[in-house]
This record gives structure tokens, C-alpha cells and sequence, in this order.
């Protein structure tokens, strides 16, 4: 769910004075773009709703001293990918992400007829450089500009936009999107 | 405009960037004329209208019981840990799977004589191998061995993959294919037991074709992070190692943001990167000294070689991107 920055900011106004109910709307709002980045990043849903409780944890203990200076989704996404990367660096491994007979192949006649679904969606973005789908899911799933992504990841905006693009023509070409008007 | 420039801007118009108008007229008129940008805009379309992963239900409330269970939030605590730098810890590549001894068997043929550059692999198995057997362990050491051994000079060979006649015209022209951003060049055929190979992905390339680019499997041995295979529409498989110079003794490799759809494409710069205007590199690089084969590196402004080189066109024969009509981007690989 994608949500506002008025919207975000007056939630954690409310969160900090002692809402809880608003504290688990913004919980709510974003859990999905935090699994989200963590079922990419270690495939397993086990690790991956960890990686969610770590997360919101930090959150929990860290909005008193959030000073509202970047956006609520990029405070988020900052703490969100480091809550993965510490994991890994701790020894959570990713799982191998699936049997390649399920790869939601590559253009052909009759795929290019079927949808595309979630999952497979999932399948091919476990495929991508880990660079690229970091910085597709900064874009796709935590709603970042490219400047405030490239913030998060110390590079310059222009490289998360190519980025990006890279992860997008990976997963056009993966899941046989756009061979309809193409055929 | 060309297609790379094209794919681009509508993937940046995509996520809200605005375009100017002369820029947004040459947009409409290239998808107009082009299958390929026509295709990738509703591709487009068509993976924004995918919809996200749902969470488990589960997963929620057991976080908000977590949460709730930790009290209220805390006032004026410490921010929470800074930018972690660098993505060398992200995991990359998937633990080889068990799947493929029982999804598939390829069983080895023989020793396979190779192209016009001599380059050879021959990785003779005469059984299925397992994970970690020491056949496979020897099959991958073989491969390495002869991609190693392949001359790493010299323009480009383009051996065929397809079985198409080759054309004199173009055959200077680089075997390159694009995987997930990095130049990959053919070293031909590839016998390799299935069991010593990982998928990672598709590249989309006509290969030696001539006819339109399709999605191919991409493999990976795990003992070798510089091959790569590709499962060709023949059903045999293809060797390709990645485009490598070596700087201070650390492997740089050939960056592209274009597809690089058929044999004969040639990488220039990133799309985030000016191509220079003069031979110093400026105003874009500085020189930056000379790499192993003492030819002209350059970085950019401010910059170490340690975020990629720059090399200018018109190497030598003797560089591995030799012929390349552009300026050409390198990025350290481990």
C-alpha cells in the first residue's frame, strides 16, 4: 500500500504522542513494501517475516528519535535494507529461490497468452543483480524517488534510475511481458 | 534517439520523471517505428499491473502482537544504524539447487573442437555427476582452465552458436550478449554436465541469428563467477566468459545499458555517463594511468578507479575490446 507523506508524517506525529492505533496504521501501510523487499532478498518467508519483525522493531524503538527530515518511506527503506543485510551478514542465507521448470519462462507463443501473477513476479526478481533489485524495489515497492534511493544506497540518482531500467528490461524479458502487440 | 535511450526514458516516465518536449516528440516517434520500445512500453504496462505479494495475514499480527508486546514508543531515542556502504555482502547467486539431476539429464558427448580463435573446451563427462563430486569439481576446473587459457587479446572472435554461415562483413564483429548489465563473449559450444550448472536468469539476444532476440536461460557454474551459459534454442549449450581487463591486478569487466541483442552490438557508456568530448576525457574523466596491458584508463571527475574506468575508442588490437567505436565502461568484479 502506498501512502502519502502528509499522510505518513501525521501518523508518526500521532504515534510519538502515545497512539497506538496509529502507530499500527503505519504498520499496516508499509508492512507490505518491508516483506516485500525481504521475501526478494532471502526468498524464504520464514527469514523474511524475521527480517519484518527486526524491522518494525527498530522502528518501535527508533521513531522517538525520528527526525522527520527525510520521508517516513525512506526512513524505512534505509532501515529495512540494513535490517537485511546485517541478517545476512549474521549468517541468514538466502534459499535457492526456485525449480528452474517453474521460471515463468521467456517469450513464446503460449505464455505470451497467460498473466503474469505475483509469484511469478517474485520468481524473476530473485533473478536480478542484487544492485538492480535493490534499487527497483526502493522505486517499486517503497514508492523513493531516484534522488532519495540514491541517498539510501550512495549512488547518484541518474545510477538507480539505470538501475532500474536494467531490473525492469530484466523482468520484461523474464515473465515475456509485451509480446502481445509485439507478435 | 536509439532504443537504450528509448527503454529508458519510458522507464523513468514510468516512475514520474518529466521529460521535455522535444525529447517526449522523438519518444513517440521511435515507439512509433519500433517493435522492440513498442513491446517494452506495454511490457511496461503489463509488470505495473502485476500485483505485489501479498503478506501472510499470519505475519501481520503476529508483528503487531510483537509490537504491542514491546509498549509505547519510546521519545527521542537514537536513530537507527547508518547506511550500510557496498553491496559485496548481498547474496547473488543461489545456492546450487538439488533440482537439476532430477529434472533433466544432458549427458556429455565428447571433446568438442571450437572456433576460428582456436578457443577450446573440451569437458568430457562420460556420467552424471552430482553437487560436489570431484567429477564435477574436475569438469569445472577444466572449464576454467581452457576459458582462462583463451587468448585474452586480440579482437573478439565470433564464433557461431547458431550454425549460421558467417559474414565476412561482420567478422570482426564482438560475440557479446548482455547478462544483468556486463559484456559476455562467446567461446562457442558447451558440453558441461546439467548437474554442475545454476540457472540465473535470461538474456535476450538473437545470438548469431539474424533473426529476432529471444529469451534464453542463463547458467552459471559456481565455481566459476567469469562464465557464463547459455541454453540455446538448439537445446545445446553455449560458453560465453565475461569481457575482463585487469587494472593494478584486479579484474575489471565491460558494463553495458543496452541489450545487446545480436552478435555484432558494441556497448558505449552508460546512460548516466556523457561521452567525452576531447581525448583527455574531459569533460566527463581525468587519465588515470594505463591498466595491465598499458592502455589508457580514465575515472571520472572525482572519482577512483575503485567505481569503474573508462577506456577510450581505439585500443590496440591487443585489448580485449578491441575495435569498440565508443568509449566503454568497466566495473571491478571480485
Amino acid at each position: 500500500m502506498t501512502t502519502s507523506t502528509a499522510e505518513d508524517a501525521e501518523l508518526v506525529a500521532a504515534a510519538r504522542d502515545g497512539d497506538t492505533r496509529a502507530f499500527e496504521t503505519l504498520v499496516r501501510n508499509h508492512i507490505g513494501a518491508v516483506y516485500g523487499h525481504a521475501i526478494r532478498f532471502f526468498v524464504d518467508a520464514g527469514t523474511a517475516e524475521d527480517a519484518v519483525q527486526e524491522v518494525f522493531l527498530k522502528v518501535h524503538r527508533s521513531l522517538g528519535g525520528f527526525d522527520g527530515r527525510s520521508a517516513f518511506s525512506t526512513w524505512l527503506y534505509r532501515i529495512t535494507r540494513n535490517v537485511c543485510l546485517d541478517m545476512f551478514r549474521r549468517g541468514r542465507r538466502r534459499a535457492a529461490p526456485m525449480d528452474p521448470l517453474d521460471l515463468p519462462h521467456i517469450p513464446s507463443g503460449e505464455f505470451a497468452d497467460a498473466v503474469a501473477t505475483s509469484v511469478d513476479l517474485e520468481r524473476a526478481v530473485a533473478f536480478l543483480a542484487p544492485e538492480d533489485r535493490d534499487a527497483f524495489n526502493a522505486i517499486a515497492l517503497f514508492g523513493l524517488s531516484y534522488a532519495d534511493a540514491g541517498e539510501v544506497l550512495g549512488i547518484p540518482a541518474g545510477t538507480v534510475k539505470s538501475r532500474v531500467f536494467r531490473a525492469r528490461r530484466g523482468l520484461i524479458a523474464t515473465l515475456g511481458l509485451g509480446q502481445k502487440e509485439a507478435s | 534517439m536509439d532504443c537504450a535511450e528509448c527503454m529508458m526514458l519510458l522507464s523513468a516516465s514510468h516512475d514520474g520523471e518529466s521529460i521535455d518536449g522535444a525529447a517526449a516528440e522523438g519518444l513517440t516517434e521511435h515507439i512509433a517505428a519500433c517493435p522492440e520500445c513498442s513491446a517494452f512500453a506495454s511490457g511496461l504496462a503489463e509488470l505495473a499491473s502485476i500485483p505485489a505479494s501479498e503478506v501472510p495475514v499470519d505475519t501481520v499480527d503476529r508483528v503487531l502482537a510483537t509490537l504491542d508486546a514491546a509498549g509505547p514508543i519510546a521519545p527521542e531515542v537514537a536513530a537507527p544504524t547508518a547506511v550500510t556502504p557496498g553491496l559485496a555482502a548481498v547474496p547473488s547467486v543461489p545456492v546450487p539447487p538439488p533440482w537439476f539431476t532430477r529434472t533433466r539429464v544432458w549427458t556429455a558427448t565428447g571433446a568438442i573442437a571450437l572456433t576460428a580463435a582456436a578457443i577450446m573446451i573440451a569437458v568430457v563427462l562420460s556420467q552424471q555427476v552430482t553437487g560436489s563430486s570431484p567429477d564435477e569439481r574436475a569438469a569445472a576446473d577444466a572449464i576454467q582452465r581452457s576459458l582462462s587459457g583463451a587468448p585474452a587479446s586480440g579482437a573478439p572472435a565470433s564464433p557461431s552458436l547458431i550454425g549460421a554461415t558467417p559474414n565476412t562483413a561482420s567478422a570482426q564483429a564482438p560475440s557479446y550478449i548482455a547478462f544483468q548489465g556486463r559484456v559476455y563473449r562467446s567461446v562457442g559450444p558447451a558440453d558441461i554436465a546439467a548437474s554442475a550448472l545454476t540457472t540465473v536468469g535470461v538474456v535476450t539476444t538473437a545470438l548469431d541469428s539474424g533473426g529476432a532476440a529471444t529469451g534464453l536461460t542463463a547458467l552459471r557454474w559456481s565455481t566459476d563467477p567469469h562464465a557464463l551459459v547459455l541454453a540455446l534454442p538448439s537445446g545445446s549449450l553455449g560458453a560465453f566468459t565475461a569481457v575482463i581487463r585487469t587494472l593494478g591486478g584486479r579484474a575489471y569487466q565491460l558494463t553495458t545499458d543496452s541489450a545487446l541483442s545480436r552478435f555484432g552490438e558494441w556497448p558505449g557508456l552508460p546512460l548516466g555517463l556523457t561521452p567525452p568530448t576531447a581525448a583527455d576525457g574531459s569533460p566527463t574523466f581525468r587519465a588515470a594511468g594505463n591498466d595491465d596491458l598499458g592502455v589508457p584508463v580514465f575515472v571520472r571527475i572525482g572519482d577512483t578507479p575503485s567505481q569503474g574506468v573508462a577506456v577510450a575508442p581505439g585500443t590496440t588490437s591487443s585489448d580485449p575490446a578491441a575495435g569498440n567505436p565508443s568509449w566503454t565502461w568497466w566495473v571491478p568484479i571480485p
